[in-house]
């Protein structure tokens, strides 16, 4: 429980960490109110917004990671808080689920307040909206754990940050890759999205529970090969 | 600055820019990565004309050129921005020997990437007419103003993470929703002054970059 | 020779550095001494043009760093840590600075084998221990043979045999003619090494003089620094 606080503790006393919690608190309900919601995609009203503010669930994950591995000063060519962290922590698994579930509560919570906030500019109030906001919950979640997960592997915030944002993007490079494949439907965003998207041009139609699950898999999977990379190599 | 310390100057921030491995890592992502795109363009979009094809990707590869600017900058100011100014006190100078020798890079980069991705969307469509010099200049124009813009946002910053989170947060996300809406954006790529407003932001960037970095303790 | 005259600085509202005045004279090492955060860094980024003081004047043979056109050939500076880019390797490092101020490439491998890092040249800054990354910080401030040397902790990370060399270093430095500032918390240390003293304490200049007119009537000068910032504990 201590190792938890103190994870909670480091994450959102980082300067970086609460401009993920700004950008993911103001972006969804911002674009909301700014975008007139054309009448095909009046369904989708919100959620769409929804999922632009995973950038913010994307910062959090990166640099809950990143900031242990940079340098601290100039004093120590390899003086870095994952030294400390480690040391200060006998088992590395302990440290990483401490580190994983400091990140899911705080991106859960984000999740809730900006989906609440996002719908409640929302009118009339889109299908199953309950449901749906737990799948976005989880979406956000998801999407933090795997940049979590990437950022442990590459050590450096800069790859995990520019590929999971290049795949915001309206056109995203999954997106591209789906009208060449139809396994592209099973990369994690594309499948997460079916949690709580109704309308989305994937080449395999996925139940959102089904959607949630192949996520699911791949954060498993990523955290899993992550967590092995940690404990093998040197801090 | 006289002449020959411009020289200096510049040849130290060629050197820097040679010996960086991320920027090589980007550069060498960025000729694999476009040409792999008008592939998948080429399928996707069957009425596209050779040059369209040859062009859409360089809206992705554009990220590359906001990559590199923003790297190259943030690395001055990982611990070596002291070095840096102990060689050449003149700040305004330095600045501007960093833009400069930015922009030279990227031209070149530019120009490959440009070169790569006509040539393999002219392959995969060898039909129709085939007029590519125009936009193609204009891309490379534009790759290059990216690349400065986010170098001097880097140096406002003096970190990579933020500055990539601000920068990637618009191209990708904002610029997509709110262009159209609004005017005069950094990323204006139609109209006659296609150019125009993407080099004035480059120019308001670098100065405000300049005066800050002029003024602050380092 | 190095002539700082009543610089103040403040950082927000707390003034940091006041009225510090004292010089460092050629043909010796002088030793800038006080507790951590007593403004010795703060002085000598000033005195690089790194910071700017609100007020007074910080010279290097007569002028104010930026005027310098290739500072390399008059000051070379050693601050914290290497002051090189964790993913260049080593003579990567020195090749741009010393092509930032015109001197020949030959010299790299010169300062390279003068600060012992040779071997290690291609190696990337990142995998360097504390004291390969100060040594390479000094091979740097070699580079253009200057004749003013201000270092910051210079022996921070270095091992016995690493402090000894830097000692004879600084004092062959100071026998040719050349002015060496150096700072340090290491009393004894600098007691070995300087031949001036000025102490610094609460940002402003506790005292100075030559070693000898500094430690006065205390034993040592670790004893006369107690008496005079009150530090003693």
């Amino acid at each position: 429980m201590t190792l938890f606080h103190a994870e909670l503790r480091k994450l959102l006393t980082l300067p970086s960490a609460r401009a993920g919690l700004a950008i993911g608190l103001v972006l969804p309900p911002g674009v909301m109110m700014i975008s007139a919601v054309p009448e095909e995609a009046r369904q989708d009203a919100g959620f769409v917004q929804l999922t632009l503010g995973v950038i913010g669930a994307i910062v959090l994950g990166v640099v809950s990671t990143s900031s242990e591995y940079t340098a601290e000063g100039d004093d120590a060519p390899g003086g870095r808080q994952i030294t400390t962290s480690l040391t200060g922590t006998a088992s590395r698994t302990l440290f990483l689920a401490a580190k994983a579930g400091a990140l899911t509560l705080v991106v859960a919570v984000l999740a809730l307040v900006t989906a609440t906030l996002t719908l409640a500019l929302t009118r009339p109030l889109p299908d199953n909206t309950v449901p749906r906001v737990v799948g976005v919950v989880v979406y956000w979640t998801f999407t933090a754990l795997l940049a979590h997960g990437i950022t442990l592997l590459t050590r450096t915030g800069v790859v995990p940050l520019t590929l999971l944002i290049l795949n915001t993007s309206v056109v995203s490079v999954t997106f591209l890759l789906s009208k060449v494949t139809p396994l592209a439907a099973y990369f994690p965003d594309l499948a997460g999205s079916h949690m709580f998207l109704h309308r989305i041009a994937s080449p395999v139609d996925l139940a959102p529970v089904t959607g949630g699950l192949v996520m699911a898999a791949w954060v498993v999977a990523l955290l899993a090969v992550a967590a092995v990379v940690v404990h093998r190599r040197d801090a | 600055m006289t002449a020959r310390t411009v020289g200096h100057t510049v040849h130290a921030e060629l050197l820097k820019l040679a010996t960086l491995p991320s920027v090589r890592l980007v550069v060498v992502a960025t000729w694999v990565v476009t040409p792999l795109l008008d592939l998948v363009y080429a399928r996707t979009a069957t009425t596209a004309s050779a040059v369209d094809v040859g062009l859409a990707p360089l809206g992705y590869s554009e990220l590359g050129f906001v990559l590199l600017g923003a790297l190259v900058a943030a690395s001055e100011h990982d611990g070596q921005i002291r070095t840096s100014l102990t060689c050449v006190p003149n700040r305004v100078g330095l600045q501007l020997a960093k833009s400069l020798t930015l922009a030279a890079l990227c031209l070149v980069v530019a120009s490959v990437t440009a070169v790569l991705s006509l040539a393999t969307a002219r392959t995969a469509r060898p039909d129709g007419p085939f007029a590519p010099f125009g936009p193609g200049a204009t891309a490379i124009a534009h790759l290059v103003l990216t690349a400065v813009l986010a170098a001097a946002v880097a140096t406002v910053l003096r970190a990579a993470v933020p500055a990539l989170t601000l920068l990637l947060g618009y191209y990708v996300v904002a610029a997509p929703l709110i262009r159209g809406r609004l005017d005069l954006l950094p990323d204006t790529v139609d109209g006659r002054q296609a150019l125009v407003v993407p080099a004035c932001w480059a120019l308001i960037a670098v100065a405000t970059a300049t005066a800050v970095f002029h003024r602050r303790d380092a | 020779m190095i002539t700082v005259e009543h610089v103040g600085k403040r950082r927000g509202r707390t003034k940091v550095l006041s009225d510090i005045s004292f010089e460092a004279r050629p043909g010796r090492v002088t030793g800038f001494l006080g507790p951590n955060g007593a403004g010795k860094s703060s002085t000598l980024r000033i005195l690089l043009g790194l910071d700017r003081a609100e007020e007074g004047t910080a010279l290097v043979c007569g002028l104010p760093f930026h005027r310098l056109t290739r500072p390399l050939t008059v000051v070379g500076a050693l601050l914290d840590g290497s002051g090189a880019h964790r993913s260049r390797t080593g003579r990567a490092h020195l090749r741009w600075v010393a092509a930032s101020n015109g001197l020949p490439r030959g010299r790299v491998d010169e300062v390279l084998d003068l600060v012992g890092l040779t071997e290690a040249a291609g190696k990337r800054v990142r995998t360097y221990s504390l004291g390969m990354g100060r040594r390479l910080g000094l091979a740097a401030a070699l580079l253009g043979d200057p004749d003013v040397l201000v270092l910051d902790e210079p022996v921070n990370g270095l091992d016995p045999g690493g402090i000894r060399w830097m000692r004879e270093l600084l004092r062959e430095r100071a026998a040719s003619g050349r002015t060496v500032l150096l700072s340090s918390h290491l009393m004894g240390e600098l007691a070995e090494t300087v031949h001036d003293v000025v102490v610094i304490h609460h940002g402003r200049i506790a005292s100075r003089g030559t070693l000898a007119e500094v430690t006065g009537t205390h034993r040592t000068l670790e004893d006369a620094f107690f008496a005079l910032t009150g530090d003693g504990r």
